[in-house]
């Protein structure tokens, strides 16, 4: 309880830094909704000459989309401070929060990211535009399987990030952790437009595609897909989550400084 | 301008690439990913239509792979050291010594481009070549290929410079609006979609703006889709974007130092 309370009012004090910067602040927030508008616009430009990108059409590949953002949304909103694990573990930060009597790993997550409000509003309109024209008719049950979908969606990343950016307790090249994220990005479209073995990688390796992907082809049915390939992100959620702290607490136990 | 006292600068920013080498790496993966990413939605465009866009699947995948190499260069960011250097006050190192700023800051830009290019854009095409079937230019367009690329330098140093200076102005904070340039540039230039697939209005729009001087021109004549005049009249567009974009960012760096404040570091 009072480590969740720490958790946000750290956040707080980091949302009221960065709103010192104003500029800074909104800039982040409009440039969070320009790199969506690009790819958005990317997407658009593709489906005004085809009608349909592995049976997929504009609205239910705007829907894929949506989901996504939203769920790394809530990611860079809760816990975007992972991304500087890589370079408190290289210059020896990380010191400063082990001596505090309180949970590492919950003074490592706040930091506020204008960015992920950028996400949120870009997903959450997307979703309401696209929904009709892609045939989904809102009532309490797919309500609900939405908002599930969102937060299972946000707790697998979560689970990824966690355990890809403990890494760097490893493997000290800031950057790698980075690079390894940018898988995340091919579960922004339909995963039957990719090989087998990017399927195979996006469901079962690095599980993103729980993301997006699952829960989306079964609100829309742009293909085939039974409710509980949809529900199965719940499971994978608590095992990326684990699997993620698992890594986080044995690179914990490995960390020695830099000794510089 | 002396070029011996230049030269350091592009030596220097060799060693620096080949020092960071593991930085460079994973951005190469990054890069084939990227382009990956493209190729599969592509791909899938492509059974639904034998032509997009006037190009058939073939050509567009060499355009792909193209574009990803030169969008190297239109990533190119000085201006976040730049802001850095303002912000510290470091810039003074710089400003002591009998180098034209701008000057010193290009043949750094080179040095470090071609290197980058050299370790990056080589293993991508591999790739490319040996996995997806992208093609090789005609070699009567590899002169041409050449000075454009040396031309998007240029330009995308102005670019980059110009929105460095700006740092002058907002105290030395600049990170938004070099995302924000970052995108415009990555859409507007054709990294993402050929200006061809554009609609005509946005066509228009990019046709005007010097970003398409980066990807669009260097990539078009790799397809050997420019010849001739057309080839001239587009080196002719990058030429006079190079010179303008230079001596606009040498005016503009003039201009702004005289405006500095350093908030101390």
């Amino acid at each position: 309880m009072r480590t969740i309370k720490l958790y946000l009012d750290l956040l707080w004090l980091d949302l009221l830094v960065r709103s010192q910067y104003r500029a800074d602040f909104f800039i982040g927030i409009g440039a969070a909704l320009l790199q969506h508008s690009v790819t958005l616009a990317t997407l658009w430009l593709i489906f005004a000459k085809v009608p349909a990108l592995g049976g997929w059409s504009a609205a239910q590949a705007a829907v894929l989309y949506a989901l996504f953002s939203l769920a790394m949304g809530l990611v860079n909103l809760a816990g975007a401070g992972l991304r500087e694990l890589p370079f408190m573990v290289e210059f020896g930060e990380l010191d400063g929060l082990l001596i505090q009597p309180a949970n590492p790993f919950f003074q490592l997550l706040p930091r506020f990211n204008p960015m992920s409000l950028g996400d949120l509003v870009t997903g959450a309109v997307v979703l309401v535009l696209s929904a009709g024209p892609a045939g989904i008719e809102w009532h309490l049950v797919t309500v609900l399987f939405c908002i599930l979908a969102i937060l299972c969606g946000a707790a697998v990343l979560m689970g990824i990030l966690t355990a890809v950016y403990s890494l760097s307790f490893w493997i000290h090249q800031p950057g790698l952790s980075g690079g390894v994220e940018q898988v995340t990005q091919l579960a922004q479209y339909p995963a039957n437009i990719y090989p087998r073995w990017v399927q195979v990688l996006i469901t079962w390796v690095f599980p993103v595609a729980f993301a997006s992907f699952y829960p989306a082809a079964v609100l829309t049915q742009a293909q085939a897909m039974p409710l509980p390939m949809g529900l199965l992100a719940v499971p994978i959620a608590g095992l990326a989550l684990g699997l993620g702290a698992w890594l986080w607490h044995l690179g914990l136990s490995k960390y020695e400084g830099t000794g510089s | 301008m002396r070029f011996d006292r230049y030269w350091p600068e592009l030596t220097v920013a060799v060693d620096f690439v080949f020092a960071n080498r593991g930085r460079f790496v994973l951005m190469l993966t990054g890069d084939i990913m990227q382009a990956l990413v493209l190729f599969f939605i592509w791909n899938a465009a492509y059974r639904e239509a034998g032509s997009l866009g006037g190009m058939d699947r073939a050509t567009m995948v060499t355009y792909i792979f193209v574009a990803q190499a030169c969008r190297l260069i239109t990533a190119y960011n000085m201006e976040g050291q730049f802001a850095q250097y303002i912000r510290t006050g470091d810039i003074i190192r710089d400003l002591i010594v009998p180098q034209v700023y701008v000057w010193k800051r290009l043949w750094f830009t080179v040095g470090w481009l071609t290197t980058i290019g050299g370790l990056t854009v080589i293993p991508l095409m591999a790739v490319g070549i040996l996995a997806f079937g992208v093609s090789l230019p005609p070699l009567s367009a590899v002169p041409a290929l050449a000075l454009s690329l040396f031309l998007s330098m240029v330009i995308c140093y102005g670019l980059s410079s110009l929105t460095g200076s700006l740092a002058f102005w907002t105290g030395g904070s600049l990170w938004g609006i070099s995302q924000a340039k970052r995108l415009l540039i990555s859409f507007t230039s054709g990294a993402f979609i050929p200006l061809a697939l554009f609609p005509d209005w946005l066509g228009a729009v990019a046709r005007v703006l010097p970003f398409q001087a980066g990807v669009h021109i260097p990539t078009s004549i790799y397809l050997g889709q420019l010849n001739g005049s057309a080839l001239w009249a587009a080196l002719g567009t990058q030429i006079l974007w190079a010179v303008g974009l230079f001596l606009a960012a040498d005016r503009f760096f003039d201009y702004s130092v005289r405006k500095m404040t350093i908030p101390g570091g």
